[in-house]
């Protein structure tokens, strides 16, 4: 999945890969407002992710337990 | 193939290590089998990782809290005390309990208890002495997580041998070993030292998880002994056994294969990594883990009724041929390894799959170098249990 910014806005991209997400929601559980995680199991960024949000998603890609997380900054 | 006999309830199927040959059937005829069982409805049996993984990440369809994560269903009091363990819980309420002990156990926070946790691999190590044999399950394997979790509550190494051994009781299947009642006892033990540990934080806070977890809230309330006892219990067991028994099982397959062992000792740096997921894969040190359908559903063409319970066997998934190249075949180089031995994914998802592997890291680093010549000394008698395996002992010669 990813969140690709229109052109001139600053948002960030922000990657899921599927195949090592685990579904753990621990992304989802600390930022609601970036993550959600479907009743099936399906992790989805919700975009766009502003610049702003950069911090969160720094800890968000930390704390996730497979390392699913990527970011271009 | 012929079909074997089907056993996977009681614990006599596991004596002498996971039963391979079923899981092998099975996931080639019946991945959703229907499993009687002598003393209560039956369950449904999941042997494959495609659906061992969809059972694991729909916890709304297949919950923990609806009748625990035991295969043999829990009496009424039983049941109720497992549903202050977030093992025992359902999202949103298991989330809010995760995030309290997220942080102790992220990556960052993991990396930098390694030094100390290799410390303590020397010491267990050290503490051998000149002594020719040892049992590698109580003198060695069994020592490194128990000491682990004790640094990380705050309490006396000896203390978290002593819970640890609680553990093993409360882990056991029914035997001449151990009865219910003295699984009740043990956990009994368990929390009113727990609830000692309780008073005695309060007093004197310290930067140990208890501390925090005391302070902490849950949707405006802080936990209650009780929950605070409970929260620890699951750490403990959690944490305990399972490393335990990654690290003598993990030993004994480096024994059972050494070229693979003199390979990694010449080049730790290079092939631990893929060998430490090789060994989880093999060991698989949890059994099973079970869910009840809260509503009507469909798993791999077959229906399944609100209530049925759903059991889930790691094991098996994790030598699922659809997933993996040769599954029986040992390869300390295999990757990718999407193995299961932390869970299908989903919400319970081993918490502690990070410090695991720091721990197995820093223990194999130091037996494959410090111990040239440790060798098998005679049987390991395996514990009597559906639900986690790994032997009991494991005589083992020292040089």
């Amino acid at each position: 999945m990813t969140a690709a910014p229109p052109p001139d806005d600053p948002a960030l991209t922000v990657r899921v890969d599927i195949g090592r997400c685990a579904s753990s929601g621990t992304c989802a559980a600390a930022y609601p407002d970036l993550f959600l995680l479907e009743d099936d199991g399906t992790l989805v960024v919700l975009a766009p992710v502003p610049r702003t949000a950069l911090e969160d998603v720094r800890d968000a890609a930390e704390m996730c337990p497979m390392a699913a997380i990527e970011f271009d900054e | 193939m012929t079909a074997p006999d089907i056993d996977l309830a009681s614990a006599t199927s596991f004596e002498v290590g996971h039963p391979w040959e079923q899981y092998a059937w099975l996931r080639r005829n019946a991945p959703v089998y229907w499993h009687r069982e002598p003393d209560g409805p039956g369950f449904w049996a999941v042997t494959t990782h495609k659906e061992i993984s969809a059972v694991s990440r729909q916890p709304r369809v297949y919950s923990s809290h609806a009748g625990g994560i035991r295969l043999n269903d829990p009496d009424p009091a039983t049941l109720d005390a497992a549903r202050k363990m977030m093992l025992t819980m359902d999202p949103p309420q298991h989330d809010r309990h995760k995030q309290l002990v997220g942080a102790t156990f992220s990556r960052r926070n993991v990396a930098v208890l390694a030094e100390g946790i290799g410390r303590l691999c020397d010491e267990i190590i050290d503490d051998l002495g000149d002594r020719e044999q040892c049992d590698f399950v109580q003198d060695i394997a069994g020592r490194l997580p128990s000491g682990v979790i004790a640094e990380l509550i705050g309490i006396p190494r000896a203390d978290g041998e002593q819970l640890y051994r609680l553990t093993e009781i409360i882990h056991t299947s029914d035997s001449a070993y151990a009865t219910p009642a003295d699984r009740t006892r043990a956990r009994e033990e368990m929390l009113e030292y727990l609830a000692g540990v309780a008073r005695d934080k309060r007093r004197h806070p310290d930067t140990a998880i208890a501390s925090a977890l005391l302070s902490a809230t849950v949707d405006g309330d802080q936990l209650t002994d009780d929950e605070f006892g409970m929260f620890l219990l699951l750490l403990i067991n959690a944490g305990g056994d399972t490393t335990r028994n990654l690290l003598a099982d993990g030993m004994q397959l480096l024994f059972d294969h050494p070229a693979d062992r003199d390979r990694l000792a010449a080049d730790l740096d290079g092939l631990l990594p893929t060998a430490i997921e090789e060994l989880l894969r093999f060991v698989s040190p949890v059994i099973h883990f079970r869910r009840t359908a809260l509503q009507e559903t469909v798993l791999r063409d077959t229906p399944i009724r609100v209530g049925d319970k759903v059991v889930v066997y790691y094991g098996s998934g994790n030598r699922d041929e659809d997933v993996f190249d040769q599954p029986d075949r040992f390869d300390i180089t295999r990757n990718p390894n999407p193995h299961m031995a932390f869970g299908g994914g989903g919400p319970h998802l081993c918490l502690g799959l990070h410090i695991a592997r720091v721990e197995i890291d820093a223990m194999l680093r130091r037996l494959l170098t410090r111990l040239p010549g440790l060798a098998p000394d005679g049987p390991a008698p395996r514990l009597p249990s559906n639900l986690i395996a790994g032997p009991r002992s494991m005589p083992v010669r020292l040089r």
